[in-house]
């Protein structure tokens, strides 16, 4: 694949990368830093790609694996709104990711996988835990947020 | 559940333009302020080896003292560089587990030597700068401030290293 394939391809996929930014960072810049980092990552990994497995499911690990090590610096910020004016789709968003927040990094890559409708044969390619395992951890993660939803 | 995926899925993404992409597969701007912060490191380091031997009689000292602290010191640029190569690295591993376990291996060594050459680094420099000095109570007493000053950035580096661990082993889909 050359480059022109593969920022085609980045392209078309850029939206996973950006909700794993939004998913594991709270400020835009570490989002921007961390997009950054990922792009970085996949480019370099490129020749350890084999085109027998889906370039999407080749790009979750890899973008996932970079979110995960990746260190954050800095600290979430926090800002005093005069008033929410939010659109019904940025709360949906956002209450989306506040009940997500609580699950620890490997629970937030398999709900991420989860939520991005793989089956549990994918999400363990990915992950590299068994089909059985995937299924056991995601219902413990949703009972953690079904947990938190009551409190 | 089908609500919170209908939520991800609908998730609005942001975009960036073809060229912006393409300058990200080069540079590194992310890492930056880290690999600032080495190569003002590094060279603070090499400038003092450059200049210490006049500036602190090292002509007066024993050639095995000026031995170590050249030692302990160019060790340090040495892993200060190796650390620059290991964060352009491309991560290694089938799948995330298996980064994960590579990666979390691979910054403990990492780690160790990091606090191991440190503290060689500290214990050279003050054997070089107190040796043959006559003690008195003062001397003493400055002797004991800068072991203080030394153990508190050795603490303090040992939790940065450990929080970084830690981290890593927490993502790393344990019990498999």
């Amino acid at each position: 694949m050359d480059e022109r394939q593969f920022l085609q391809l980045l392209a078309e996929h850029e939206g996973i990368i950006f909700k794993i930014c939004r998913l594991y960072r709270d400020v835009p810049e570490d989002r921007e830093d961390l997009f950054q980092e990922i792009v970085y990552q996949l480019w370099k990994s490129l020749p350890g790609y084999e085109a027998r497995s889906k370039f999407s499911t080749w790009l979750y690990k890899i973008a996932l694996s970079t979110a995960l090590v990746h260190f954050r610096r800095r600290r979430p910020a926090i800002v005093y709104m005069p008033a929410l004016p939010e659109v019904p789709s940025q709360a949906e968003e956002n209450r989306l990711l506040e009940l997500l927040a609580p699950l620890d990094a490997a629970e937030k890559a398999l709900m991420a996988l989860y939520l991005e409708d793989l089956s549990y044969a994918e999400i363990a390619e990915i992950t590299g835990i068994t089909e059985n395992n995937v299924g056991v951890r995601l219902n413990r993660v949703r009972a953690k947020i079904k947990k938190h939803v009551k409190s | 559940m089908e609500d919170l995926k209908a939520a991800w899925q609908n998730m609005g993404a942001g975009h960036k333009s073809p060229e912006e992409l393409k300058t990200y597969l080069r540079k590194m701007p992310v890492r930056r302020n880290v690999l600032f912060q080495m190569i003002m490191e590094t060279s603070l380091f090499v400038l003092f080896l450059a200049f210490y031997y006049d500036a602190f009689d090292g002509h007066q000292k024993p050639f095995y003292l000026n031995l170590l602290l050249c030692g302990a010191f160019g060790f340090i640029v040495l892993h200060n560089i190796a650390g620059i190569v290991q964060a352009m690295n491309v991560l290694k591993g089938k799948h995330l587990r298996g980064v994960l376990a590579a990666y979390s291996s691979r910054l403990k060594v990492f780690a160790a030597i990091s606090v191991a050459s440190r503290a060689a680094m500290y214990i050279c420099f003050m054997l070089f700068f107190t040796y043959a000095v006559e003690m008195n109570t003062f001397k003493v007493w400055v002797l004991i401030g800068a072991a203080l000053v030394f153990l508190g950035q050795m603490v303090w580096l040992v939790r940065i290293w450990l929080k970084r661990i830690a981290v890593i082993d927490g993502a790393r889909f344990a019990g498999e």
